[in-house]
């Protein structure tokens, strides 16, 4: 038997991940896989746990049970006390430079332009030269449409724009995979339009994505497989036209038609 | 450059002495500049420059400290968090003139002890506290120069001034929103980039505002130098302020304390307004980009 190629392994693979906050049992056994060029939309209500799930990618959230490897590479845990933690700083910082990560709330560095928002993670963590980071983050600002505020401060611009921002200092790592914690949620419905158009043009480029979201339709629109959580467990998974058009679980049905109904 | 100094200086007192003759106002002028650049005078003027480079050197001193203590207050190691709690605490609770005459006295002690044990006097018989007095042997004793006065004045005001620095950025690192160092984690930085490139960077325009109250009351501290055996520039105002008699003194005059305090007073008014343009310098520039509404009217 032929092992398989390092590309052929799934991008984000994580099994039987429990998470509690003190008494809080949030995750309960979830399976996520997400091959290359994946889109993945997680829905689910409020309290699922679906951005709990999300932030367990990357260890900003570390789940006290279950394996998360990213593009094949295990990462490793060393117990303590009734929990644990990952054993190794360097593959988490590794890992999570691999997985960018785009916030609800956007998180631009406040004290920088956006220019310095989107350079300094690659300086930083990639090791780039200055000139080479500065024209990686001017092609990925004028890709989401902003390189004319390359010098502004994150507080002049809109939500929208600084969503874009965000995306841009995203990309600019060149990252395996895509993390989007409910990106459009914090905006405007004006303003969701062009941060959806950049993403749905990002899924449109083959790009490996895990979406939280609580629009049912963009999510609909971009994923290739969308995973419906709830109580910590995911309850249904499949394909849009599956999981939207043909919903199996009472809980899917109620949900989708709550949302449709809003 | 001031060889006409004698000469002025005879002539002025002989003029006090004799109602029928005036003083011109150039003799006036040339007078007070010989009066200024006497021995004594450039004393006070000295004292004023130890004044300021005490001030200089505590600041850096008292804000390592700071950051120590508010970096070690956060820190995984409970001794090391309850050493640094400790010292905030017990620091901060102590009156200043108490912590003048003790911290210098411990430290002069504690250095004269390991010297004496440690290095100079390890074949005296005789031992360091012979149950009455403190007796290093004369090797290890320190003597109490101008230089280790003002090293241990600045010790003592750094260890003073530290701890309230202290909680001042153990405040301002906690006001920092806590997404912003989340999401350079987030990106890979580790935790001391997070520190050196996100944390500390915003952290400064929630502790300015402590440090610049901080500065003015370090600033009007400085009096307390006096009890560390340093003259300082009240000690000499006080001195050249007093009467001074025709017959024991080369410049007479009358009592002119009031005039010398009042410059005391200037003294230190400029230097105080002063540093609020550096600090209102200083915020302006932390503050830039950091909300929209630093950059609107201010009105409410």
């Amino acid at each position: 038997m032929i092992p398989p190629e390092p590309q052929d392994q799934p991008v984000i693979e994580l099994s039987d991940i429990h998470k509690s906050f003190s008494d809080l049992h949030v995750l309960k056994g979830v399976n996520l896989t997400a091959n290359k060029g994946d889109v993945v939309a997680m829905i689910g209500s409020s309290g699922s746990g679906k951005s709990t799930l999300l932030r367990c990618v990357n260890l900003l959230e570390v789940p006290e049970k279950g394996r998360i490897a990213i593009s094949g590479e295990d990462i490793t845990f060393k117990p303590k006390g009734n929990d644990r933690l990952p054993s190794n700083a360097a593959q988490v910082n590794r890992i999570r430079a691999n997985l960018s990560m785009v916030f609800q709330q956007f998180n631009l560095w406040a004290h920088l332009t956006i220019m310095d928002n989107v350079v300094l993670p690659q300086r930083r963590v990639l090791k780039r030269s200055k000139q080479e980071a500065r024209q990686r983050a001017t092609d990925t600002l004028r890709r989401v449409g902003i390189d004319d505020k390359a010098d502004a401060f994150p507080a002049q611009l809109s939500g929208g724009q600084q969503q874009r921002a965000a995306i841009a200092r995203a990309l600019a790592m060149d990252p395996a995979a895509l993390l989007f914690d409910e990106p459009t949620s914090a905006l405007d419905p004006e303003l969701e339009g062009e941060v959806l158009r950049v993403i749905k043009s990002l899924a449109d480029e083959d790009r490996t994505m895990l979406l939280v979201t609580h629009d049912m339709r963009f999510a609909r629109d971009v994923a290739d497989k969308v995973v419906f959580l709830h109580q910590g467990r995911i309850e249904e998974e499949g394909t849009p036209k599956e999981l939207f058009d043909n919903p199996k679980s009472e809980r899917l049905q109620q949900f989708l038609s709550a949302s449709v109904s809003r | 450059m001031f060889e006409y100094c004698p000469a002025i200086a005879e002539q002025v007192k002989i003029a006090l002495g004799d109602e029928s003759l005036s003083i011109s106002l150039q003799d006036r002028l040339q007078w007070f500049s010989c009066y200024f650049t006497t021995k004594k005078h450039l004393s006070i003027f000295r004292a004023a420059g130890v004044v300021m480079l005490i001030l200089a050197f505590t600041v850096p001193v008292s804000l390592l400290l700071g950051f120590m203590g508010a970096l070690g207050k956060a820190s995984r190691w409970p001794i090391i968090s309850q050493i640094c709690s400790i010292y905030v605490i017990m620091v901060r609770g102590i009156p200043d003139i108490i912590f003048f005459l003790f911290v210098p006295l411990t430290i002069e002690i504690g250095i004269e002890f390991f010297l004496h044990k440690a290095i100079y006097c390890r074949d005296v018989v005789e031992p360091f506290f012979n149950g009455i007095n403190l007796q290093p042997c004369p090797d290890a004793a320190i003597i109490p120069t101008q230089f280790n006065r003002i090293v241990l004045a600045i010790v003592a005001y750094g260890i003073v001034f530290g701890s309230f620095a202290a909680n001042i950025i153990d405040g301002a690192l906690k006001a920092v929103p806590f997404g912003q160092r989340e999401t350079g984690a987030a990106f890979g930085l580790t935790r001391f980039q997070v520190f050196r490139d996100i944390h500390m960077p915003q952290m400064w325009r929630f502790a300015l505002p402590g440090f610049s109250n901080l500065w003015l009351i370090l600033i009007k501290a400085t009096p307390l130098l006096f009890l560390l055996g340093i003259q300082d520039i009240i000690y000499y105002a006080d001195l050249l302020g007093k009467v001074a008699t025709r017959r024991y003194s080369t410049y007479p005059h009358g009592d002119w304390k009031l005039w010398y305090f009042l410059a005391l007073g200037v003294f230190y008014l400029l230097l105080t307004m002063g540093s609020q343009l550096v600090f209102s310098r200083l915020e302006r520039r932390f503050n830039q980009g950091m909300s929209i509404n630093n950059a609107s009217s201010g009105r409410v």
